[in-house]
């Protein structure tokens, strides 16, 4: 039942206490919450943490949201919140450390290389700087949509919109994004192809 | 007015695979002779590709750790874990969260997995 509710719904259960209706928003949002974390931590450790600090800033603040923005906007501050008092703990911290101290990150022995995990984290870096300054009606709608995988019409029902408004703000999201990035050298580009390929939607 | 802003809207639904027979038509007419509108159909792919590529799935440690939460009892002021655990702890915190959700029986089973993109 709570899995056809929409996010306004499952926030008016949770904030009269329901449990499983506040897990229904975590499992609806925590891919898009942990992605922004990780966006602006740049550490999986890091991230884990924002989650965590994230969901429960919510489930604390429940009583006093009022509904005026949508869940995931809301969601969507929380988070970028909560990573930018992780990393001003962590800078204050930083020197504090010792090479034996128990809680460094464990350096892992084997997958991606150093090297390519910083040019990852890099990439990712300037994608979430790129798509934080979009306006916000924009980036939401791109983030359910890209991230969540949600529909047209599940997107409009979470964000109280018409579809057709999703549908253009989705496109000008991505004409703005494809700009800020091009500006910043950051869009690898393909050639363009002069067979257009119908199958699966793709030029390729 | 630029002419091909009403196939920017359509370029954008494309990849989305959210575009009628009608419209899929009348964009494959306009790209097959306007290149401007072509290059921006590759680059707005590359960029899709680009976003799809650095999305990662949080660890299931994390998933678990969260369904299992008892929200209800997370009234203090700090979040439910340290925010220097260390991977032993959090793997020992995995394992713990594992065995509460074990304990919760139906309706707090594993999360159904991601639908295909664009099946929704």
């Amino acid at each position: 039942m709570q899995a056809t509710m929409d996010d306004r719904q499952l926030v008016t259960l949770a904030r009269k206490g329901d449990q499983d209706a506040f897990t229904r928003l975590v499992e609806r949002h925590q891919k898009m919450v942990y992605n922004l974390a990780l966006g602006k931590t740049g550490s999986h450790h890091d991230a884990e943490e924002v989650t965590q600090t994230a969901f429960f800033k919510a489930w604390q603040g429940l009583p006093s949201f009022q509904g005026k923005a949508a869940f995931s906007s809301w969601l969507y501050r929380l988070t970028v919140n909560a990573a930018i008092d992780l990393l001003r703990q962590r800078k204050k911290h930083q020197g504090a450390l010792s090479l034996d101290d128990p809680d460094l990150p464990v350096v892992p022995d084997r997958g991606p290389s150093s090297e390519e995990l910083s040019e990852e984290h890099e990439r990712r870096q300037l994608l979430w700087q790129a798509i934080e300054s979009l306006p916000e009606p924009h980036r939401i709608p791109l983030l359910l949509r890209e991230i969540e995988g949600l529909s047209y019409r599940e997107i409009a029902q979470a964000l109280d919109l018409e579809e057709g408004t999703v549908k253009s703000r989705l496109a000008r999201a991505r004409l703005l994004l494809r700009k800020l990035l091009l500006q910043k050298g950051n869009l690898p580009t393909g050639s363009p192809s002069n067979q257009l390929g119908r199958k699966g939607g793709m030029l390729k | 007015m630029n002419p091909c802003e009403e196939y920017e809207l359509l370029l954008s639904a494309r990849l989305d695979g959210a575009l009628s027979l009608k419209e899929e038509t009348q964009l494959y007419a306009h790209l097959a002779q306007c290149p401007h509108c072509r290059q921006l159909a590759q680059e707005l792919e590359d960029l899709q590709t680009q976003m799809t590529s650095l999305w990662v799935e949080p660890p299931d440690s994390l998933k678990d750790a969260l369904a299992s939460q008892d929200w209800s009892k997370s009234a203090s002021s700090s979040p439910p874990r340290s925010p220097t655990a260390s991977p032993s702890k959090r793997r020992a915190l995995a394992s713990v969260a594992g065995l509460r959700r074990g304990r919760r029986g139906a309706g707090c089973g594993p999360l159904p997995a991601s639908p295909a993109r664009g099946s929704r």
